[in-house]
């Protein structure tokens, strides 16, 4: 609480004058209270997993406090995944030694070649630049580099090939909108700056084949940013299913702390195009 | 307004007196009974209603400042005393 002083007078016209003061209290404005997700050690069960957005998911983080958060105190819940430098996702949780805070929303999945829609909103909260540092364990990256990768939702495929037919990405302070094929062959779509700090509304139809009878629609901030037809999305795996959170890399190559917050889920075969031109907002403390 | 009562005596120099009596009146300045503000406590950036209740015990009329923070609030029109304030 903030005291903010009042010098009151009043002054009769005689011109003699009385003064009183007093403080205008400015209170901390109400903010987000988070809760920690129960993270059970690789357990890949209906017991390990969360609910978000009205869909089942299970949780990939590096299990620390802060890693992976629902909101407790808002009009609907906001996920919050942060990621920290060589704080992993390790093989022991069932991972993959990799830096991520996400959802994994794979208990609800698409077959291969079935049109379907993902809508959510997302924001990067304010940091420093991911610009890798000089204490790097791992030895692939370069200090000073960018992120290699940096995704804040994903459409990933399940199978033996386990690709990504659908990204989000947040490299070098930009988002992209990008497709995979085959293995791991990535056309980007759409890029435009990020800021941070600003809420992002993504609405995706897409359409996986593994063909190009593929077909993939992107709409960011209420306008089409993507129309993709013709281009083979996806590969082999007979099963997609979207995650939401933050995925980085390389792990342990020193970058700052990575904080996203994602609301407002929503995937199923029912068209969400109603959310182009009227997006939720964006949960309130209440 | 305040009256002081006078009193006092002449005498002449053949010790003869004669009392009088007479009254000092003193202008008062005005009284600031009460300053409120509403809302409050609130987060920043809300508009605040600051009222100014004071009195003049002549029942002279009464100019009203107010600064918050040094800096001037602005008085809503057509009612003396009250003031907003975005804080």
């Amino acid at each position: 609480m903030t005291a903010i002083p009042v010098v009151a007078t009043a002054t009769n016209t005689s011109g003699l004058t009385a003064t009183s003061s007093a403080v205008i209290n400015v209170s901390s404005p109400a903010s987000v209270q988070w809760a920690t997700i129960p993270h059970i050690l690789n357990d890949w069960s209906v017991a390990g997993q969360v609910t978000f957005g009205g869909k089942k998911w299970y949780v990939e983080s590096s299990r620390k406090p802060y890693a992976a958060q629902l909101s407790t105190n808002t009009t609907s819940p906001i996920f919050r995944g942060e990621v920290r430098n060589n704080e992993l996702w390790t093989d022991t949780d069932g991972g993959n030694d990799t830096e991520r805070a996400e959802l994994d929303g794979s208990p609800n999945q698409y077959a291969k070649g079935t049109e379907f829609w993902f809508a959510y909103q997302f924001l990067v909260e304010p940091g420093a630049a991911q610009i890798s540092g000089t204490v790097q364990p791992n030895t692939a990256g370069n200090p000073g580099d960018p992120l290699e990768w940096g995704y804040v939702g994903q459409i990933h495929s399940s199978g033996n090939q386990a690709a990504v037919p659908w990204e989000l990405g947040i490299k070098n302070e930009n988002i992209t909108v990008e497709t995979q094929r085959g293995n791991q062959v990535s056309t980007t779509h759409f890029t435009k700056p990020l800021v941070s700090g600003q809420v992002n509304d993504v609405v995706v139809r897409i359409k996986i084949t593994g063909t190009t009878a593929s077909a993939m629609t992107c709409w960011i901030d209420s306008v089409q940013v993507a129309n993709s037809t013709g281009l083979t999305i996806g590969g082999p795996d007979p099963f997609n299913y979207p995650k939401v959170g933050i995925y980085r890399g390389w792990q342990g190559d020193g970058f700052p702390p990575l904080a996203v917050q994602v609301a407002n889920v929503e995937h199923g075969t029912a068209s969400l195009l109603s959310r182009v031109t009227n997006p939720p907002l964006w949960p309130a403390v209440v | 307004m305040s009256s002081l009562a006078v009193t006092g005596t002449v005498v002449n120099e053949s010790g003869l007196s004669v009392p009088f009596t007479g009254i000092i009146n003193t202008i008062d300045a005005p009284v600031v009974n009460s300053v409120s503000v509403s809302p409050d406590p609130a987060v920043a950036g809300t508009l605040r209603t600051i009222t100014i209740a004071a009195t003049d015990p002549q029942g002279q009329a009464l100019l009203y400042t107010c600064k918050v923070n040094g800096v001037d609030a602005t008085p809503v029109e057509g009612q003396p005393g009250v003031f907003t304030f975005t804080a």
